[in-house]
């Protein structure tokens, strides 16, 4: 799906403001374990939904307006820089997965977790020129495994209902 | 069903994986953080900001601009961030470091405390370089 009809672009824009609204309920949580860059990774529910409904294009293009937005309101301009590089390495990742068609959507979903984090790291450690950050990768590992998992599992959960909302609006507007 | 059974078959390949490389980061870690300090150094925009031995009781304040923005304490062989501006304190929250490898981290401030051991056994220094 590209952005062509108005009904993409508002399907697009629904997506987009319920990432927002995750990465806003993100910021309000509680940190319980304080690592630089371990979140639950709330926004990924939306992004994982728009990938496996549509298409890399479409969550991608969710994504990046997603993190710059969220970035200006709630972040910085160096979260924006570590969150880019995250999530386009999760992202991918996870597309692969799911072309692979041999994986679980809470697999795909963990593995997302990992390499957000794994993306985030690396980005942080040339942005400050200092790898001793990589102490951090193996909590941020467990983190990933198991934020994904729960992410995964709403996900799950949420595709074949949203699956049945979607398809029905888009019969009755045509 | 039957597909089901091999879509799992997947998924657990994937997990046994992820937990053969999660045993093998924790030990890597482990065995990179085993020793103790001698130096803490604190680096501050990619710039080393100064560095400090370990075996005396230190009190830095890092400002920028004339404003304090962290405090860092050196105290019993053990560096703690002890006040930052920045909205999320995560780095007030890490806590205590000690050995050679741990790390604080003030995203925000971008400010690196590493702890390093005297030259001859920086271990991960030399892994890494």
């Amino acid at each position: 799906m590209g952005v062509k009809s108005t009904k993409n672009i508002g399907i697009t824009s629904l997506f987009l403001a319920l990432a927002l609204v995750l990465s806003y309920i993100e910021t309000l949580l509680p940190v319980f374990i304080p690592i630089p860059g371990l979140k639950i990774g709330l926004p990924n529910l939306a992004i994982i939904i728009v990938l496996y409904l549509y298409d890399f294009k479409t969550a991608s293009l969710i994504n990046v307006m997603r993190i710059f937005i969220a970035g200006f309101m709630f972040g910085s301009a160096f979260s924006i820089v570590y969150s880019l590089s995250g999530a386009f390495l999760s992202m991918i990742i996870m597309t692969i997965m799911k072309k692979t068609k041999k994986f679980s959507i809470v697999t795909v979903s963990s593995a997302g977790g990992i390499f957000h984090n794994l993306g985030q790291i690396i980005m942080a450690a040339i942005v400050m020129e200092n790898y001793y950050i990589f102490t951090y990768f193996p909590v941020l590992f467990v983190g990933g495994i198991i934020t994904g998992i729960v992410i995964g599992i709403i996900a799950r959960e949420l595709l074949p209902r949203l699956r049945k909302i979607i398809g029905f609006e888009i019969k009755g507007s045509e | 069903m039957k597909s089901n059974k091999t879509n799992m078959k997947y998924d657990i390949i994937f997990f046994a994986v992820a937990l053969i490389i999660l045993v093998f980061l924790f030990l890597a870690y482990f065995f990179m953080t085993r020793s103790n300090g001698y130096i803490c150094e604190i680096k501050k925009d990619n710039k080393i900001y100064g560095e400090y031995k370990m075996d005396k009781d230190h009190e830095i304040d890092i400002k920028e601009n004339g404003k304090l923005v962290n405090a860092v304490v050196i105290k019993d062989h053990e560096v703690y961030m002890k006040e930052a501006d920045c909205p999320d304190k995560l780095c007030e929250k890490m806590g205590k470091i000690s050995r050679v490898g741990e790390t604080i981290v003030c995203l925000p401030n971008k400010i690196v405390i590493t702890i390093k051991g005297d030259k001859g056994s920086d271990s991960l220094d030399s892994m890494t370089k």
